[in-house]
């Protein structure tokens, strides 16, 4: 009933984030994903053992350790893919930001010294 | 005396990047200023803290802002972006807190001028001076350049005082330069081809301001250096399994 109900109260937690704009509806995908797929392997004994044998390891928590791990680097990944895209665009508007008022400096300072 | 009059039929941008370095930065833009009418000082304020104001900006140069700190890399790629759209025969760059001396520009800038180099570094010839780790640092960054590049790279390729012909300029703004991209840029220029030549230059203090490069910094630095290495080797050794 209390893991249920964590998990639940993360769900929450997380369309309250959406709701409010501080994480992006197609962004949270993943998250929403990875917490619906730890929620229900911590709360379902026959996909523990399952894992357990899957992955060959001695006891259930590893497994699930193991999975959660294997998520969140999956998690990092992406959001790393997606900051590094923002990043590339946000220096090249930059540069082309750059590019447009430099030119239009020296122009005029061109003209006036001749 | 020859070298002087034909610098004045060129153009000349020189690229100050600063952070939190304002003063001094005024300082060495007016002294380039003083240099000749060949000379366009660009004034970058990478970001800092402090921002410069731009009425404090001699007349005569140019002056961008950057809105945030996107490292010197991306300075210097502004000023690779705007020399190439403005035909400026040569991109000079120099430091915004005074380390490296404005009236050395004409003797970094000579062999472009003969036409026997097309990236000239200004090596520091006290350039060892400092702590012991970052003696070491600059060892191992010497050394790996060295044997990549054959020996051709600079004795000292964390300068950050060079001079660029409009060819190489364009060459190298295909490389993605980002924080502290000294050795890499070299590197890059011996592998391109290019011809790259040194001219010592004796480092004064620093005016103002603080090094933006913390231990913090220094270990990104050495990390990204090794990546950008690894991925050379891997290059190089695709390439010469292909052949």
């Amino acid at each position: 009933m209390v893991r249920t109900l964590i998990v639940l109260v993360m769900v929450l937690l997380f369309l309250w984030l959406i709701r409010r704009r501080l994480v992006h509806i197609d962004l949270s995908f993943p998250w929403f994903l990875a917490l619906f797929v730890l929620g229900f392997a911590y709360n379902n004994p026959l996909i523990d053992n399952y894992l357990t044998k899957i992955l060959a390891v001695s006891y259930p928590i590893y497994a699930v350790i193991f999975l959660t791990l294997f998520i969140f680097f999956g998690l990092i990944t992406v959001v790393l893919i997606k900051v590094t895209r923002d990043h590339h665009r946000q220096i090249q508007l930059l540069r082309a930001l750059a590019r447009s008022d430099l030119t239009r400096q020296d122009a005029r300072k061109s003209a006036i010294e001749k | 005396m020859a070298e002087s009059a034909a610098i004045a039929e060129k153009s000349v941008l020189v690229l100050i990047p600063a952070f939190n370095e304002g003063r001094s930065a005024i300082d060495v833009a007016a002294s380039v200023l003083r240099l000749g009418v060949a000379y366009r000082p660009l004034l970058i304020d990478d970001g800092s803290s402090d921002p410069i104001d731009p009425k404090s900006v001699p007349h005569g140069a140019l002056f961008f802002r950057c809105p945030f700190n996107a490292g010197i890399g991306v300075a210097t790629h502004i000023a690779f972006d705007h020399a190439i759209a403005r035909d400026y025969d040569f991109v000079v760059r120099l430091d915004g807190d005074g380390q490296h001396p404005a009236e050395r520009v004409p003797d970094v800038l000579a062999p472009l001028l003969r036409g026997d180099a097309d990236l000239v570094a200004g090596i520091r010839t006290n350039h060892g001076a400092g702590q012991s780790v970052r003696k070491v640092a600059k060892l191992y960054y010497a050394a790996i350049a060295t044997l990549l590049t054959g020996g051709k790279a600079p004795a000292d390729v964390n300068t950050g005082f060079f001079a660029a012909n409009l060819a190489a300029v364009r060459r190298l703004s295909a490389v993605e330069l980002e924080r502290f991209p000294e050795p890499q840029m070299y590197v890059s220029a011996c592998r391109m081809g290019l011809r790259v030549a040194s001219v010592e230059v004796e480092q004064t203090p620093r005016e103002s301001g603080a090094s933006t490069l913390n231990p913090l910094r220094a270990l990104a630095m050495f990390y990204r250096f090794n990546l950008f290495v690894i991925e050379w080797l891997l290059e190089s050794g695709r390439s010469w399994s292909a052949r």
